[in-house]
């Protein structure tokens, strides 16, 4: 062993010499890096080089080798590295000297560039404006903080304004292009606007749909069932409402709800004239004076012939307890829209792929969730639920409330009366607990936008002009909490109930409402989180004005979140459905 | 929503408290007898908070096989609400039932109960500093009770200095010499060091918001990670981090900052303790003396919820408790050391929490 050592160490010896400056014998360690990153980590944008540049000890006759996933990308003591693709690339250098070698892992990180982004939020129906007004465009823009940011709005090709705010004043009437251009070091981004001038405010009477695909201002009811017809509104200030039928001013009815009630089958129009009441009637000359605005939209009322209770469709034992079908799936935006972990796919673009989303969750007895208030789902079944008119439930939805836990949602029935197999007749709200009481609001109403960009808050406006947002929060990491399949913007209307939060979590209310321990809460297990389930009576159907209707069945339920009310740790409050089912069928198979 | 990370306890705690006195054990009529001789893995299962599902779930790594609420079938009653944490010691396992205020003392191979230690307040952790004497943090709750683990007794509390009931938080305990160390996570943001002899809190360290976990590795350095708080947070939010902490003169030797937006959590150590594991999105491996955490995670993050963490002592396998939904039985995931995925099975309803046999 001695003998074979000797000639290693003379080796070394000889090695060591080399080393011997100036008569002073150095020796030379094993090379060390000292990375230029507390972390090891860079960040660089795409196309752009960031420069590696470690410092080194022990270095002399060093050779560097930098590979990137096994490849070797350099030689040279310092790295620069660039990508055009975007993603994590982990680098190892590696040095090797004479008397051993250091190495260090690195990761790079190639992060997209960020030109600004502009976005606004435009009314549903585009950007109308009164001419000779003046209106303040404030676009939202993002990464406006990088260096060189600026930014330019053109109108038909001529520059007016290097503000990020531009006060619009249309003299001209139709439409005009406004082009807004913003940059930064990373980029130039541009937006076309279209405004619409016109002679007056773009007064808006208009009809929201009892479901999606529903026939426009067409609606349906049976002789003697009244129809509730209140449009939506959009800019009046004071709006002053006169009622016709069949161009018949209908006397003293002059709110913006008008109940009619026709007795006899037949098709009947129904106009709403709505003026701007803050108006003044001005004198131009002698001869000319100029009038408020009105407004008009007119709704065909169908009243179909036979009583309802010739269409029922009655249970048989082919038939399913739960709903077998979603007409419509429309949530507000929330925290489990759109995510895998709810089993989205990620590609529900249309309305009927998010109908066979929820449609597939509910048939596993899986929660969909309806996001935030307004939030709401449509269900039907194979047959005609019956109501019982006695003291059992006729239905019952499953939620995932507890103790602490509540997110009510209000339930909506509807027959069918057309008979066309689909919810585009009339719904009724069920009467709950908080009916009635001055802290629950009907008719209530929220628009929800899509972000201007992708990982954004929601923003929303309600029917008073309060905005707000639907956040995001850290636990739910997906694109967009709004829901892909819906426009750029959509309106939802129901009944807002005031939030139970309290510290230590969401109180129940008495009764009535889906994913609530309330006192209808039905036995069940809930231990595994799923199996509570409330009760419900279609006797408790009411029009909007508390009115009880005698409903015999009901071939539809809407369920609708009804509380608006976020938390930073937990999101937003949501009711959660897991399934709809048939409570008297279930009693009498 | 009904998502329930930890943090929704201390907001339904004082609840849980005028919710204690409607507790029942849930008797059931049939018990079977366990024999686990030999070593193993017991996985603590939280289950939904006031649900009263928490399980008990055990492995044994030689055979793969695992029996799952190991604690309903050998004593015909539920564990309770929220098994938190569980210890060995004296040849029992104590399995601390946060929601249920009591501690669970079993056998480690018949899992039947021996005794339990109850009416205390929010229990998350115990440590034992002899056969009579041992400390159990809570959650909202300025004292750190003394129990007797003989006579099943509390014996007395610690108390907390600058902490009210309301902001309470006392979690993880480790000793060095007569003092145990003790991290304070909720609302908080120090390690309190406590002199055994006298019970008192003796000095304080304060790191970034929110401590989550406190471990002590072969060469008396502590180790702490901080989550950082949550966007909006009155507490505050910030950038979370990992600390190095010199046990003997109690002082930060070194900070290893992560990205604002990090959650990191459930700091391990695997049994040599020269390593560190951790959560953050991805599972983390790091050497107690390296100078930087690595660039690449040592397991990486598979789109679902780990939500604990366990090496095991003997052979440094890791195991990854995936709470998947936080309403489906959760998985765990068993790693070679090398990070080669060797086993996985289903447990209870979010397991949390490991302790090895």
């Amino acid at each position: 062993m001695v003998r074979q050592l000797a000639i290693p160490l003379f080796i070394i010896l000889v090695a060591l010499s080399s080393c011997n400056k100036d008569d002073e014998l150095v020796i030379q360690g094993a090379p060390q890096i000292e990375l230029d990153s507390e972390t090891g980590i860079y960040t660089v944008k795409t196309g752009r080089t960031v420069i590696v540049a470690p410092s080194y000890k022990n270095m002399e006759g060093a050779i560097f080798s930098w590979t990137v996933n096994g490849k070797l990308y350099s030689t040279l003591q310092n790295l620069e590295f660039s990508s055009e693709e975007p993603g994590d690339y982990f680098i190892v250098l590696r040095v090797d000297t004479d008397f051993g070698s250091a190495k260090e892992e690195i990761k790079i990180e190639v992060v997209d560039r960020t030109p600004p982004i502009i976005s606004f939020l435009l009314p549903p129906q585009g950007l109308k404006v009164k001419q000779n007004t003046d209106y303040v465009l404030t676009p939202d823009i993002q990464h406006s903080d990088l260096p060189d940011f600026s930014i330019k709005w053109e109108i038909d090709g001529k520059e007016v304004s290097t503000e990020t705010s531009y006060t619009f004043n249309g003299k001209e009437l139709g439409e005009q292009k406004i082009k807004i251009t913003a940059s930064n070091e990373d980029g130039m981004t541009s937006y076309d606007l279209t405004i619409n001038v016109i002679d007056k405010d773009p007064y808006v009477v208009s009809y929201l749909l009892p479901y999606y695909a529903a026939k426009e201002n067409i609606r349906y009811t049976s002789p003697g069932y009244s129809v509730y017809l209140r449009p939506h509104l959009e800019y009046f200030n004071n709006p002053q409402f006169v009622w016709s039928v069949d161009g018949n001013v209908i006397e003293g009815e002059n709110k913006q709800t008008f109940a009619f009630t026709p007795t006899q089958p037949g098709e009947y129009d129904v106009t709403v004239s709505v003026t701007e009441g803050e108006f003044e009637t001005k004198a131009i000359t002698r001869n000319i004076s100029k009038e408020a605005t009105t407004v008009s939209t007119t709704v065909k009322v169908i009243c179909v012939s036979g009583t309802p209770k010739e269409k029922l469709r009655p249970y048989d034992s082919s038939c399913s307890h739960r709903s077998n079908k979603v007409y419509e799936f429309t949530p507000a935006p929330g925290q489990f829209v759109n995510e895998k972990r709810a089993k989205y796919s990620g590609n529900e673009k249309t309305m009927d792929l998010a109908c066979a989303y929820a449609e597939g969750r509910l048939a596993a007895q899986e929660y969909v969730s309806l996001g935030a208030w307004g939030g709401f789902i449509i269900v039907g079944f194979d047959h005609s639920i019956k109501n019982q008119k006695g003291n059992d439930y006729d239905f019952a939805v499953q939620g995932n409330a507890f103790a602490t836990s509540n997110e009510p949602g209000i339930v909506w029935v509807m027959q069918d009366t057309n008979g066309n197999g689909l919810p585009d007749d009339e719904w009724y709200e069920l009467r709950g607990s908080e009916t009635g009481k001055s802290t629950t609001i009907q008719d209530y109403e929220i628009t929800y936008f899509r972000p201007g960009g992708s990982y954004s808050n929601n923003p929303w406006i309600d029917c008073f002009g309060k905005q707000g947002i639907i956040p995001r929060n850290m636990y739910h990491d997906q694109e967009y909490y709004y829901p892909i399949w819906k426009p750029e913007s959509y309106t939802v209307r129901g009944t807002l109930l005031p939030s139970t939060m309290h510290p230590q979590g969401h109180a129940p209310y008495q009764w009535g409402y889906v994913d609530n321990c309330g006192e209808d809460n039905l036995a069940g297990d809930s231990y595994d989180g799923s199996g509570q389930m409330n009760g419900f009576k279609i006797s408790n159907a009411m029009y909007p004005d508390g009115t009880p209707i005698m409903l015999d069945y009901i071939d539809f339920v809407k369920v609708q979140c009804a509380i608006q009310e976020d938390h930073p740790s937990f999101g937003e409050v949501s009711t959660e459905v897991f399934s709809i089912e048939d409570r008297n069928s279930i009693r009498n198979k | 929503m009904k998502f329930k990370p930890k943090l929704l306890y201390i907001l339904t705690t004082l609840l849980s408290l005028s919710l204690a006195s409607c507790m029942e054990w849930d008797y059931g009529d049939v018990v079977e007898d366990f024999n686990a001789t030999g070593s193993g893995l017991f996985i603590t299962n939280e289950g939904n908070f006031q649900y009263g599902n928490a399980t008990l779930s055990y492995y044994d790594p030689a055979t793969n096989q695992v029996q799952n609420e190991v604690f309903f079938r050998a004593n015909g009653m539920r564990l309770g609400d929220v098994a938190q944490s569980m210890s060995i010691y004296d040849n029992k396992g104590w399995i601390v039932v946060n929601n249920s205020h009591v501690i669970f003392a079993i056998d480690l191979n018949t899992f039947k109960e021996v005794g339990r230690i109850e009416d205390l307040t929010s229990p998350r952790y115990i440590h034992f500093l002899s056969d009579e004497k041992a400390y159990v943090t809570q959650l909202w709750d300025n004292r750190i009770f003394i129990v007797n683990p003989k006579k099943y007794e509390i014996t007395g509390y610690i108390q907390v200095p600058d902490m009210t009931m309301e902001s309470g938080s006392t979690e993880q305990m480790v000793q060095y010499g007569k003092y145990v160390y003790c991290n304070c996570w909720s609302y908080q943001n120090r390690i309190i060091k406590i002199d055994t002899e006298t019970d008192e809190v003796v000095d304080q360290l304060t790191v970034g918001i929110q401590p989550t976990s406190l471990v002590l590795d072969k060469n008396d350095k502590m180790w702490t990670i901080t989550d950082g708080g949550y966007e909006g947070s009155p507490y505050g939010y910030e950038a979370p981090s990992l600390y190095k902490i010199d046990a003997e003169t109690f002082t930060i030797e070194k900070q290893f900052k992560f990205k604002l937006g990090d959650w990191p959590s459930e700091l391990q150590l695997n049994g040599e303790r020269d390593k560190l594991y951790w959560i953050n999105n991805d599972i983390w491996s790091m050497d107690v003396t390296a100078n930087r955490v690595p660039v690449r995670p040592f397991l990486e993050y598979r789109d679902t919820k780990y939500y604990g963490l366990t090496v095991n002592p003997v052979n440094g396998e890791v195991y990854v408790a995936d709470a998947i939904d936080y309403q489906q039985q959760g998985m765990i995931y068993r790693y070679s050391p090398e990070g080669k995925l060797i086993d996985e099975f289903y447990v209870g309803i979010i397991p949390g929490a490991f302790c090895w046999k």
